[in-house]
């Protein structure tokens, strides 16, 4: 028998549930049927394994499967190695204005940083010039630097929420030990962060294997099979191969599903268990001093410096007139600001932004609705146990080329392709899952003796939910909405997939939804592409993420904490 | 002996609120020493001073014969037991006990040694692997123990350590502490608000209020000599009587309270030729003794006694108070009846 809080703790993640069935699992499991499927010569459906044939004789595939590796590994390694140090850095100098500015790069649209990287990296117009005029984009290791820079701040919040986590009588144990500095870092504090360290990597590692619009942007500037992954070859086997593409890209996709459940198991695993103990190394020769303040700052300054140059260089190329934008050497300061870039990309992007702003708008409420009751519920009232939440963690470790396929036989099916709303009701897939994760911590941290007051008085679980619990969480779900705002606002393979035509601007009858990312990521290597149009409009879609990093400043290492809360 | 720790001209402050100010504190060499004080009073303060965690705005500490006022913890040759252990939970017992050792670069060999030796004398043998969750919560108080003990410190450092522990393990661990301190010969600094237990352990006591040091010196002096009624009342087990309640008992007049301790008045049935009577409220049964409470005079005291004799709840009695043993106090401070005698100064 289940008593009727339980019963009602269990409708209020109903929706939740129901959604990440149609919308996550479903499309896994189609994926696979369609793996079998491909038409014979006359055009009607064969079953068979002939996809599984085909799709590894694609041309270039060795490379591919190559450059997913560099990615799904290199990315992270790197990340954890640099963002150790940096938090390290942060926490010493202790100066909080600098979390936020190093945050940048990582709460912006990934497109809009690629655009960033490959007008910095164009050799004869781009700051690179001035570096050694070579073209990066002919590597692959050209992505794993956007990836670098676009995911390392993230890990650096994780691991420095943890440092910032140590309670102050550990540290004074270290402190009357007499650890300090390195020798304090490695045998203190990092065992002390494992939970911390072990989320970001693994995060770093589906960041790594799904790298996707970098890879659109970029191949503008590069030749094709140089920087492809799995991710991108599955999206460009559907978009141009018809049937027997949209059965191939089924078969990668069905792939990259297995090895993501991997990466899931372990993500569920580590994230909300204890891991096994292992055995420590003495660390005797490793420096027992703080590093000096003056050393930190430098290091700092060096890294805020890789994160800033982009941003810089985007802005500068934005106010800059078109002769100023071609001419080479690339002029750095522009001797004549103009808005035209400005006033062009308003006007022409005018449809771009519109779609994106009413699409993001409605997938963040969307996902409030669904994903809020659902995060507190099972936080507070332990609902499906470990079940549900690692549903959650999985559907967030799948990568997001996988859903595309069945997901358009959905919206095709509803009517809803090419629409606003279309979008809306597809975006929560990636963008759900972590608002709940970040919500399910939030309230991990909610005093419980709120919710045992409110039923004391009498109120239901609906009833402490919405009038008690949402009154006093505004603070965590206005930061959290805001990311799932920025998430929506950056996506790009849902509207590449879902959207063909740019909003008609007409509000009685709307059609058309394809959104500022494919304004920016679409247009640049394309016929007339305007830099001077595209640089304004990637410094206008950069907006709400600085709004975010302003108003969460103050507690953003708080809704990134993870591990310590869990269990 | 000479003197182990010394703390001259210390002041400490947050901001504007003073939370330490103290001229002079010395313990001599295998003192027991206990810091006793209500909460807030500042001696978490005094020991992180101590400790070096926090460094005073004025002032310094010597230990040993060196000022150590500008050197960092790990150099003071002290060791500090939290007040919640704050043992590593990564770590096992022995590397948590081992690693004060470990940073100094002693060899793995003699730090096998001396672990092995204070996990013997802290009964944790066969604890070893173990990790602090899997420990009670006394086991995990002896690790804190041995881990601040390991560098063999001049001074031992406690910050309510018997605090988070229930009463029964709390007694134990208590004697358990004093062996040690004993067995090793070292200086201990314990901090507590507990007055039993800094009767039950100090040498040398020394009690705080509102960041002032109101009195120092052995138990048995601060207990029959309170320099005042606040050090008398923080003590407890005393009757402290407003004089304007009292009826006149023959001695001289110019003080404001009289203090009795509980063990100190007698009663009677029968009434005799006192006037002090009062009314039998709750009679408390504590195995050996009675704690008789009593209303007189508007005011609530409390008797402590071995029988009875027919004394019931409501019943009214004589009360007899040992002249001898009274306090009186004037201004909040003791007058030193040793020299100046019962009768009104003259
Ligand atoms: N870091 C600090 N910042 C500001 N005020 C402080 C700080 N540390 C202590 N205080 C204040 O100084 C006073 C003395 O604090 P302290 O911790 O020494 O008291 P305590 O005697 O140990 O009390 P308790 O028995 O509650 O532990 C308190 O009023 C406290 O609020
Ligand atoms: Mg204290």
């Amino acid at each position: 028998m289940k008593s009727p809080n339980k019963r009602q703790a269990t409708i209020l993640v109903l929706p939740a549930l129901i959604y990440l069935l149609i919308f996550g699992i479903y499309p896994m499991l189609q994926n696979f049927v369609l793996t079998f499927q491909s038409p014979d010569i006359n055009g009607s459906i064969v079953w068979g394994i002939s996809n599984y044939i085909n799709a590894f004789k694609i041309y270039g595939l060795t490379q591919i499967f190559y450059n997913t590796f560099l990615y799904t590994l290199a990315v992270p390694l790197v990340d954890i190695l640099l963002a150790i140090p940096l938090a390290t850095f942060l926490k010493r100098l202790n100066k909080p204005y600098l979390l936020p500015i190093v945050l940048l790069s990582s709460f912006i649209p990934l497109v809009t940083g690629a655009v960033m990287w490959v007008f910095m990296l164009n050799p004869t117009n781009g700051f690179m010039y001035y570096i050694a005029k070579v073209d990066l984009f002919t590597s692959p290791w050209s992505i794993v630097l956007i990836d670098i820079w676009t995911s390392l701040p993230l890990a650096t919040l994780i691991i420095y929420s943890g440092l910032k986590a140590i309670p102050p009588h550990i540290e004074e144990a270290a402190h009357m030990d007499g650890l300090i500095g390195t020798r304090k870092l490695l045998q203190v504090d990092l065992p002390y962060i494992k939970p911390s360290l072990l989320s970001a990597t693994v995060l770093m590692v589906i960041f790594g294997s799904f790298t996707f619009d970098p890879i659109y942007v970029a191949l503008s500037s590069s030749s094709p099979f140089a920087i492809m992954d799995i991710s991108y070859l599955a999206y460009s086997l559907y978009e141009t191969g018809g049937i027997i593409g949209q059965g191939q890209a089924a078969v990668l996709m069905t792939i990259m599903t297995v090895v993501s459940t991997g990466i899931a198991i372990l993500f569920v695993r580590l994230s909300l268990r204890e891991s096994a103990r292992s055995r420590k190394i003495r660390f005797k020769f490793m420096p027992n001093r703080e590093i000096p303040r003056k050393v930190a700052w430098f290091f700092v300054l060096l890294y805020l410096a890789f994160i800033l140059l982009p941003f810089s260089w985007l802005v500068l190329e934005s106010f800059k007139t078109l002769s100023e934008i071609i001419s080479i050497p690339p002029v750095i300061i522009p001797s004549v600001v103009t808005l035209a870039g400005y006033f062009r990309s308003i006007t022409v992007g005018q449809p771009y932004f519109i779609s994106s702003l009413i699409v993001s708008l409605g997938t963040a409420f969307l996902v409030f609705f669904i994903g809020a009751p659902a995060a507190y519920s099972i936080s507070r009232h332990r609902t499906g146990g470990l079940k549900f939440i690692s549903l959650i963690l999985f559907v967030y470790s799948l990568p997001t080329v996988i859903f595309m396929i069945p997901m358009i036989g959905i919206i095709k099916s509803v009517g809803l392709l090419n629409s606003w709303l279309g979008l809306i009701i597809s975006y929560p897939v990636f963008v759900m899952p972590i608002t709940i994760w970040m919500l399910y911590n939030f309230y991990s941290t909610f005093p419980k003796h709120l919710d045992e007051a409110a039923n004391m008085d009498g109120m239901s679980v609906y009833g402490s939910f919405y009038r008690v619990i949402l009154r006093l969480s505004g603070d965590g779900i206005s930061v959290t909405l805001l990311y799932a705002f920025i998430i929506a606002w950056g996506a790009l393979i849902f509207p590449l997939a879902f959207a063909y035509t740019p909003f008609n601007m007409n509000f009685l009858f709307p059609s058309g939804a394809q959104t500022v990312t494919i304004f920016i990521g679409g247009t640049i290597g394309h016929e007339a592409f305007n830099y001077g149009e595209l640089s304004a409009a990637s410094v206008i879609s950069l907006i709400p993420s600085i709004l975010l990093i302003y108003f969460a400043r103050k507690r953003i290492d708080k809704l990134w904490r993870v591990g310590g809360t869990v269990g | 002996m000479s003197s182990q720790f010394e703390m001259h001209n210390i002041r400490k402050t947050f901001g504007k609120f003073l939370a330490l100010s103290l001229d002079n504190l010395e313990f001599d060499q295998k003192t027991y020493a206990v810091i006793l004080g209500p909460s807030g009073s500042g001696k978490t303060t005094l020991l992180r001073i101590a400790a070096g965690l926090e460094s005073p705005d004025t002032g310094s500490v010597v230990i040993g014969g060196k000022d150590v006022t500008a050197l960092p913890s790990w150099k003071r040759s002290v060791g500090l037991v939290f007040q919640n252990y704050a043992l590593y939970p990564h770590l096992t017992v022995y590397e948590n006990i081992a690693m004060p050792m470990t940073v100094a670069r002693y060899t793995n060999d003699y730090i096998k040694t001396h672990v092995h030796e204070l996990l013997d004398v802290m009964e944790l043998e066969g604890q070893e692997n173990k990790y602090p969750k899997q420990l009670s919560g006394g086991q995990q108080q002896r690790v804190a123990l041995a881990r601040a003990l390991i560098k063999k410190p001049a001074i031992l450092l406690m910050d309510e350590p018997l605090s988070n522990l229930d009463a029964r393990v709390r007694i134990d661990l208590r004697d358990y502490l004093k062996e040690t301190q004993r067995k090793l010969g070292i200086t201990a600094i314990h901090v507590t608000h507990d007055q039993e237990e800094a009767m039950a352990l100090g040498d040398q006591i020394v009690i705080l209020n509102k960041a002032l040091v109101i009195q120092s010196g052995t138990p048995g002096e601060i207990y029959s000599k309170p320099k005042t009624l606040f050090a008398a009342s923080f003590l407890g087990g005393i009757n402290l009587i407003s004089s304007e309640l009292l009826p006149d008992l023959g001695i001289r007049k110019d003080f404001d309270a009289l203090g009795v301790r509980i063990q100190d008045i007698s009663l009677s049935m029968e009434k005799g030729n006192t006037d002090l009577i009062g009314k039998v409220i709750n009679i408390q049964y504590l195995g050996y003794q009675y704690i008789v409470t009593l209303e007189f005079a508007g005011t609530r005291l409390r008797v402590r006694t071995d029988n009875l004799n027919g004394i019931t709840e409501n019943s009214e009695v004589g009360l007899f108070i040992d002249m001898t043993k009274i306090m009186l106090f004037r201004d909040g401070n003791r007058i030193p009846i040793e020299e100046e005698g019962l009768e009104s100064p003259a």
